[in-house]
C-alpha cells in the first residue's frame, strides 16, 4: 500500500490555489493515537510554516475573510509517474497556536484534517440539546410519549390511614342508608293512607313500587359516588412523560452537523431517553391532584448527563461498548464486537523483521463493573436493584503462591443514568378497589353512560413506576408498543449489556479474544493511501490472525513511519470469570 | 385491617348487586302494572315517575304531594 508513496511529488494547495511546499515540508510528521480503542485517531500534525505568496493568502484569510474562527482549506497532493494521485484534505487551524513570525516573513500553523474524529467530538461538545431546540432542529414531533404512575413504596402508615379513610367513608355510606331508609317509610307511610277506589287501590301498588326503586337507586347512586371518591383519591392517575428514542438523539445530532447517522443496533429502536423531572404536580388546597407534570419535553434538561451532544453520543457508545468513526458522510456508532469493522479494513502491513514481542497483561482488570445511577428520589431504582449493576471477577484458575498473584485493579463504566422500573402488579389498595371498580362498571352500565373504573386500575400495568412524581436522575427506559416489556430487565441490564457487548474486553470469554500480543516503535514504509486506509480503520490481518494499529507517527516527506499495533492472541487458559449479579 | 375491609367490602357490594338486580326486575314488572292502569294522566305522571326513580331522579316529596289527587280515583 506504501507504493504511491515511494518517489512521490507533492503539491500543496490553499483555498484551492497551489503554492511552494511549506519550509521543512520533509520534516512534516502526522501522529495518530487510537485512543480508547477508537476506530479513527486522534491526530496531531506538526505545523507547518508558510513564506511568501502562500503566507499572503493565509493572512488574508484570517484578517480579511471569515476570520480565523474558520479552518482555511488546505490540501496535500501526492502523485507519482503512473499518474496516481491522492489528495490530503485538511483545514489550517487557527487555534491551535497559529503564528505570525513578523521578522522571517512566515506564518506557522498546524492543520486539522477534514472528517476528523477529533473534529467530530470537538462540534459534539460544542452542541447542546437545548440549543437544538431553541433552533428548531428537534422539535415536539420528535419526542415519544411513556406513560407512568407514582407509586410509593409500601409503607404501612399510609396504608393504615387508607384503610381509615375507607373505614370512615363506607360508616358514612351506611349511616346515609338508614337516614334514607327513615325517609322512605316515612313516605310510604304517607302515600299509603287514603287511596280509595279500583283505581286507586292499582295506584297505590304502583306507588309503592316507584317509591321502593327510588330508594334502591339512591342507595346505588350512593355507592357509586363513594367509589368514584375512592378511586379518584386513592388511585394516581396514569400520567405522561416526554421522551426520546436514544436513536432520534443520535440522528437529530447528526443530522445538525451534516452527518447521516448508521447505528444497525437494534436496541437503539426500543431505548428511550427520559430527562429528569423537576416539576411538581399542581394540587388543590385539600391535596388533591389538580393536574400532573410530566417532563414537558424529551431533551435533557441542562443538569443532566447527556445535554451536551457529545455525551449523548458517549452513553450510546459505552452503552453497546461500541466505536465512532466518521465514514464518508455518516458518523457509524456500533459495537466493538460487530464484524463490520473487521469486513472494512484493507490494509497490508509491509513483510518486516519485528524484533520485540510483548503483551497486554496490564490491560486486564482484576474486577470489572457496570452500572446504572440509582435516584434518591425514586426508591424503586434502589427497590428493585436487580440489572442496575453487574461485577465481573476474574482470577486464576490454578495459584501457586496466593501472594504473587499480579492481577488487579477495577474497571468501571458507569452509564450516568438510571433504568426504569416497571408496574408489573396492582397494589394492596389497588386490588381493593378493583372489586369496587368493577361493581362499579357494571351498574354504570345499567344506568347509561358507563364508567371504565376497573380498566382504570388495571390499565396501570406495564407503565413506568415511579415513588414520586419528581426524579432527579434522567433514566433510560427499555419500551415495546408504548409500554415496558414484563421481562424489561432481561432486556436492558447491566448484566444484559455485559454478554452482549462488554465482554469483548474478556479475557477469558469469546476463546479469550481480547489477549493480544503488542508490537510498539516498528518502522515501515508508509504513504498517503496506508495513511488514508489506516484513519478510516486500524484494523488489519497479521500472520492470520486479527490486529490493530494502536498509534504511528508518519514523517510525510520521508515516506516512512513508525507504527505500534497488537494481534489477537492466546497466551494463557489460567483464568476464570466470576460474575456478580446484585439485587 | 385491610382484609376486613376488602371483606366487607366485597359482602356491601354483592349485596348491593344483587338488590340492583331485582330493583330491575320490579322496575319493568311495574311498567307492565302502569300499561294497564286505565286512567292515561294518572298512568303518563307514574310512568314518567318511575324512570326519574330508576335514574335516582325523583323527588319523593313532590311526588307524594303530585300524587294526592289520584287517590279517589
Amino acid at each position: 500500500m506504501s507504493d504511491l508513496s515511494i518517489n512521490t511529488e507533492q503539491k500543496y494547495l490553499l483555498n484551492g490555489v497551489q503554492y511552494n511546499a511549506p519550509e521543512g515540508w520533509e520534516d512534516v510528521t502526522i501522529q495518530a493515537e487510537y485512543v480508547n480503542d477508537n476506530i479513527q485517531p486522534s491526530l496531531t500534525v506538526s505545523e507547518y510554516s508558510f513564506p511568501l505568496e502562500a503566507r499572503e493568502a493565509i493572512l488574508n484569510w484570517f484578517h480579511n475573510g471569515v476570520g480565523g474562527f474558520e479552518g482555511m482549506p488546505f490540501e496535500l497532493i501526492l502523485y507519482n509517474n503512473q499518474a496516481q494521485q491522492k489528495s490530503f484534505k485538511s483545514f489550517l487551524d487557527f487555534t491551535s497556536n497559529y503564528q505570525e513570525l513578523l521578522e522571517d516573513g512566515r506564518v506557522a500553523v498546524g492543520t486539522i484534517k477534514e472528517d476528523s474524529i477529533d473534529d467530530l467530538h470537538s462540534k459534539l461538545e460544542a452542541v447542546t440539546f437545548g440549543y437544538l431546540e431553541a433552533i428548531g432542529a428537534v422539535t415536539q414531533a420528535d419526542y415519544t410519549i411513556q406513560e407512568y404512575v407514582v407509586e410509593k413504596k409500601f409503607n404501612l402508615l399510609e396504608l393504615l390511614i387508607t384503610s381509615i379513610t375507607l373505614y370512615l367513608m363506607i360508616k358514612e355510606l351506611a349511616e346515609a342508608i338508614e337516614r334514607t331508609s327513615d325517609a322512605i317509610a316515612e313516605a310510604t307511610g304517607i302515600a299509603a293512607a287514603g287511596f280509595t277506589g279500583t283505581v286507586g287501590a292499582a295506584i297505590l301498588l304502583v306507588l309503592k313500587a316507584i317509591i321502593a326503586i327510588a330508594y334502591t337507586a339512591i342507595l346505588l347512586i350512593s355507592i357509586i359516588n363513594l367509589a368514584q371518591s375512592l378511586i379518584n383519591s386513592l388511585v394516581s392517575p396514569i400520567r405522561e412523560h416526554k421522551t426520546i428514542l436514544l436513536r432520534k438523539a443520535l440522528e437529530v445530532v447528526a443530522a445538525h452537523l451534516g452527518y447521516g447517522l448508521i447505528a444497525p443496533n437494534a436496541d437503539f429502536d426500543f431505548i428511550h431517553y427520559l430527562p429528569s423531572n423537576p416539576r411538581l404536580d399542581d394540587k388543590t388546597f385539600g391535596g388533591f391532584i389538580n393536574s400532573t407534570k410530566g417532563t414537558p419535553t424529551g431533551i435533557p434538561n441542562v443538569l443532566d448527563y447527556g445535554y451536551n451532544c457529545k455525551d449523548m453520543f458517549i452513553l450510546a457508545k459505552e452503552l453497546i461498548d461500541g466505536k465512532i468513526a466518521i465514514i464518508g458522510n455518516d458518523i457509524h456508532v456500533r459495537p466493538k464486537n460487530d464484524p463490520f469493522w473487521l469486513q472494512q479494513s484493507t490494509w497490508q502491513m509491509p513483510s518486516k523483521l519485528i524484533e520485540v514481542k510483548k503483551y497486554n497483561l496490564d490491560e486486564l482488570k482484576s474486577t470489572v463493573l457496570v452500572q446504572f445511577k440509582t435516584d434518591l428520589n425514586d426508591s424503586w431504582t434502589i427497590d428493585n436493584y436487580k440489572g442496575t449493576a453487574y461485577e465481573i471477577k476474574t482470577t486464576p484458575i490454578n495459584v501457586i503462591n496466593p501472594k504473587a498473584i499480579l492481577l488487579k485493579g477495577l474497571d468501571e463504566t458507569n452509564f450516568n443514568v438510571a433504568l426504569g422500573n416497571r408496574k408489573d402488579e396492582l397494589n394492596a389498595i389497588e386490588n381493593l378497589l378493583k372489586s369496587v371498580a368493577g361493581f362499579i362498571d357494571g351498574v354504570t352500565g345499567v344506568f347509561g353512560g358507563g364508567t371504565n373504573f376497573l380498566s382504570q386500575v388495571n390499565g396501570r400495568k406495564g407503565t413506568l413506576k415511579q415513588s414520586q412524581n419528581w426524579h432527579s436522575v434522567p433514566k433510560l427506559i427499555y419500551v415495546k408498543g408504548g409500554r415496558l416489556p414484563v421481562n424489561h430487565r432481561n432486556l436492558f441490564s447491566a448484566k444484559t449489556l455485559y454478554d452482549k457487548y462488554i465482554n469483548y474486553n474478556s479475557f477469558v470469554q469469546n476463546n479469550f479474544g481480547k489477549q493480544r500480543s503488542i508490537y510498539t516503535d516498528v518502522e515501515i514504509p508508509f504513504g498517503l493511501e496506508d495513511f488514508k486506509q489506516l484513519t478510516t480503520n486500524p484494523y488489519f490481518l497479521f500472520n492470520g490472525s486479527s490486529a490493530k494499529i494502536t498509534n504511528f507517527t508518519w514523517t510525510t516527506g520521508r515516506d516512512k513511519a513508525i507504527i505500534s499495533f497488537w494481534v489477537e492472541e492466546q497466551y494463557t487458559t489460567n483464568l476464570q470469570e466470576t460474575f456478580i449479579n446484585p439485587e | 385491617m385491610i382484609t376486613d375491609l376488602d371483606a366487607q367490602i366485597k359482602k356491601m357490594l354483592n349485596d348491593y348487586s344483587g338488590l340492583n338486580k331485582s330493583n330491575n326486575e320490579l322496575f319493568e314488572k311495574t311498567m307492565q302494572d302502569i300499561d294497564k292502569i286505565e286512567n292515561k294522566e294518572a298512568a303518563a305522571f307514574l310512568s314518567q315517575s318511575i324512570k326519574d326513580a330508576k335514574n335516582g331522579k325523583l323527588d319523593i316529596a313532590g311526588f307524594i304531594k303530585s300524587s294526592e289527587k289520584f287517590k279517589t280515583l
